[in-house]
């Protein structure tokens, strides 16, 4: 028996190493930037750095400032584009980035992507208030998704890693790298991350969450939660050049609710939704399609 | 539980670890967890299905005991049918029900008077089929006074209930099976190896082969009026491979399962792609069922003995009713009497038992006359496998007209040359060890040193791995 146990247990370590070795040969996992907390609190990326995604299908690269994707020629005239995994969008190749898009398409401004995954509705403020002391821009849109509204509020239940707003002390709680060297421990093994997504176990709390996984609130707690947190963004920040871009499956009642605070926004008008997205089912993500589509619609708004 | 699922993978290893480490030597504490661990495997699908199970084991437990009890043999009759019907009557309600109301329909219909009905939504209970065959089996035999009957029950709902072999067989006989229960078992590092090593080829042969061929045999069946002559071939092919592999490869992890708790079960597989003609094919193809209806269907209907009128009507009636069994369709019906008409011709001209030595025995490869005799005979079984996998007569039919009236002149749809490799890969080990009980078995002779084998073996660990099709059941689970 110990004789078979011990062989069992020498081939498993000899195949996972093979496993290991076959999927970063063939890049079969995403391969996840590193994070750091700037002296304003803003999280982002450490800077320079570049990847695979999925297949190694494309690669992804962490400019210089620390965001996904290239940046622009100059900071002049210049417009940011603030969201979470949707703009900070890995999934797909770098030419389909909003920004790559809108720079090649729109001379007159420099665009500037700042996007990174699990970023909340407030701390698109926070990033935006960041932004605006460091490059002074002239517009800054905000992307937003229903589900940005809920995991930003405190009353909702803490989240680590992201930053929150505490409503009744009407405090900022900046997040904190959660558990930095188990992540990148966890995540320089290739093999437990391959079976993470094949086998859909949620290991750690992930960054390239699924978008319907987010969804766990429900639809009316959605409208109160977006409700109080622009109550509060428009108290306290300023907003005049700011302009919320609403994803186009935003309900009504949400974009009433932008309406009622004076809050600019606009939202993406898709004709057909699933063609936007990068797959069936998933909401929050789309694709090329998607993105040169609401490209258009932001240039058009534009001009 | 599947086989080749995350949940099987734990559960296997806890089930192993308890059995050898705490219960070794105990074997009546050993026969307690495998029949604690069965119902769990089992009831994993459905507990619901719990209860035909424990019932059938008890009808059939009692009705063991009763018949050690008695000599008056037209009271042992009336247990025997009691027995009979009880199991077979599941079965014909759960798999039957709504196939002989919709023909019975029809009928009526036909001849003028059209009568209403409602069919039931009856779930079909996962290997129904497997178990009832064992347990009637186990009667038939203890009735026959081949088999002295169980008297312990927990032994007894074991063997019922075993969960390598539950849901797909090999459909085990009782004389074989029961009595590996009674007697204690040794751990047998070598027989864990071999296990093991079945468990590996069995998975390699499920997910690698079949669930991809079942990926293209699905698209061209299901579409067949879009694609072309030459690709509707390739569809049949893809099915073919796909059943074998999946039936086959699941026959292997059952084996290779149950060799790791100590327990030989009986060959199910001896590459029946191989053989020369249909009646050899019919010695290799699911060797447990074949050999269920010749003993106790087959032989008792008076077998090959008699007039030629008895030879063709028990030729019939064991390939039609073995058909049947697959499945309440027409289709498998016609499956079976198929392979009737292609057995009759060896059957009378005394034939069938011309091709019992190994295929190409000492040689490489085959001789011209052998290679042409497999070649034709798979051709057959090709053939036939398009009505096993057609969902209803019309579409079989519509299928085989354009197979051999369609484009013959380019195949419309890519077949991955991964795919391509893996087949050739899978016949060519198959080949070199088709004297042996399966593909990677007793690697030793081939491959003397270890680190040869281990390549091989990680070979086939990626490939589980990273050229998995996507997930499919178990056809055989559906019978």
């Amino acid at each position: 028996m110990k004789n078979f146990i011990l062989r069992l247990f020498i081939f498993l370590i000899i195949a996972l190493v093979s496993v290991e070795i076959y999927i970063r040969m063939n890049h079969l996992t995403i391969d996840i930037p590193q994070r750091t907390i700037n002296d304003q609190g803003i999280q982002a990326y450490k800077s320079n750095q570049t990847g695979y995604w999925s297949k190694g299908a494309h690669t992804w690269q962490i400019n210089a400032e620390g965001w996904p994707g290239k940046l622009p020629q100059s900071m002049n005239h210049l417009i940011t584009l603030i969201g979470d995994s949707h703009i900070e969008n890995f999934m797909n190749p770098n030419e389909c980035n909003l920004g790559t898009i809108l720079n090649n398409e729109e001379m007159r401004y420099n665009f500037l992507e700042v996007g990174r995954s699990g970023a909340t509705f407030i701390e698109y403020l926070e990033i935006s208030k960041y932004l605006y002391s460091k490059y002074n821009p002239e517009l800054q849109f905000v992307f937003v998704k229903e589900s940005d509204f809920s995991e930003s509020l405190l009353q909702r239940g803490r989240r680590q890693d992201v930053t929150q707003v505490n409503l009744k002390e009407r405090k900022i709680i900046d997040g904190e790298l959660k558990n930095p060297a188990l992540k990148k421990f966890l995540y320089s093994i290739k093999t437990l991350y391959f079976f993470r997504s094949a086998l859909d176990i949620d290991i750690l709390k992930l960054p390239f969450r699924k978008g319907n996984q987010t969804k766990s609130i429900k639809e009316d707690k959605v409208r109160e939660d977006a409700q109080k947190l622009l109550e509060y963004v428009a108290s306290s920040y300023d907003t005049k050049n700011i302009l919320f871009f609403l994803h186009p499956e935003t309900r009504e009642e949400i974009v009433d609710v932008f309406d009622q605070f004076n809050l600019q926004h606009y939202k993406f008008n898709a004709k057909n939704n699933l063609k936007w997205r990068n797959s069936k089912n998933d909401v929050a993500h789309w694709n090329c399609f998607g993105f040169q589509e609401a490209a258009k619609q932001i240039i058009n708004l534009i001009n | 539980m599947i086989f080749n699922s995350l949940d099987f993978a734990i559960f296997l290893p806890i089930v192993f670890a308890i059995y050898w480490f705490f219960l070794k030597g105990k074997t009546k504490s050993q026969n307690i967890l495998l029949l604690f661990a069965s119902y769990i495997f089992y009831g994993w699908w459905d507990y619901r299905f719990l209860t035909l199970i424990v019932f059938s084991t008890l009808v059939d437990y009692t009705i063991g005991i009763s018949l050690s009890k008695t000599s008056v043999q037209s009271k042992r009759k009336v247990l025997l049918w009691i027995s009979i019907l009880v199991n077979l009557g599941f079965l014909g309600f759960f798999k039957y029900y709504n196939f002989f109301l919709e023909n019975f329909v029809d009928a009526f219909t036909f001849l003028g008077y059209p009568i209403n009905s409602n069919s039931l939504n009856i779930i079909l209970p996962v290997g129904i089929s497997f178990y009832t065959f064992q347990t009637l089996s186990y009667t038939i035999d203890v009735y026959k006074n081949r088999l002295a009957p169980c008297k312990r029950f927990i032994e007894f709902a074991a063997f019922v209930s075993f969960f390598p072999q539950l849901v797909a067989g090999p459909i085990e006989r009782a004389t074989n099976l029961l009595p590996q229960f009674y007697k204690k078992r040794v751990f047998n590092s070598l027989a864990a190896r071999e296990g093991l090593r079945q468990i590996l080829w069995g998975l390699f042969k499920k997910v690698v082969i079949a669930d991809n061929c079942a990926e293209y045999a699905n698209i061209i069946f299901n579409n067949s009026a879009e694609y072309s002559g030459v690709t509707l071939f390739v569809g049949a092919l893809m099915f073919t491979f796909q059943i074998y592999c999946d039936f086959s490869g699941y026959s292997d992890i059952a084996i290779g399962t149950s060799k790791l708790f100590g327990f030989k079960l009986m060959r199910n597989f001896a590459y029946p792609y191989f053989s020369r003609d249909i009646a050899e094919f019919w010695r290799r193809w699911h060797i447990s069922l074949s050999t269920w209806f010749r003993d106790y269907l087959y032989i008792p209907l008076g077998g090959s003995r008699g007039g030629i009128w008895i030879k063709i009507r028990n030729t019939f009636i064991i390939f039609i009713v073995s058909g049947f069994w697959h499945g309440a369709n027409w289709t498998f019906i016609v499956w079976g009497a198929l392979n009737a008409i292609y057995f009759l011709p060896l059957l009378l001209t005394n034939n069938n038992r011309k091709n019992l030595d190994s295929i190409a025995q000492g040689k490489i490869l085959p001789s011209l006359n052998e290679f042409t005799s497999i070649l034709i005979t798979f051709g057959f079984t090709v053939l036939a496998w398009v009505f096993f996998r057609a969902k209803d007569m019309s579409s079989a039919i519509s299928y085989l007209t354009n197979m051999f009236t369609g484009d013959f002149s380019n195949v419309t749809i890519d077949i991955p040359i991964q795919l391509t490799l893996f087949i050739l890969f899978l016949f060519f080990i198959e080949w070199i060890n088709r004297e042996r009980n399966f593909g990677i078995s007793k690697l030793e002779k081939i491959i003397p040193f270890t680190s040869g084998r281990w390549v091989l073996y990680t070979f086939l660990v990626l490939s589980i791995l990273f050229f998995a099709g996507e997930e499919q059941e178990f056809i055989y689970f559906q019978f």
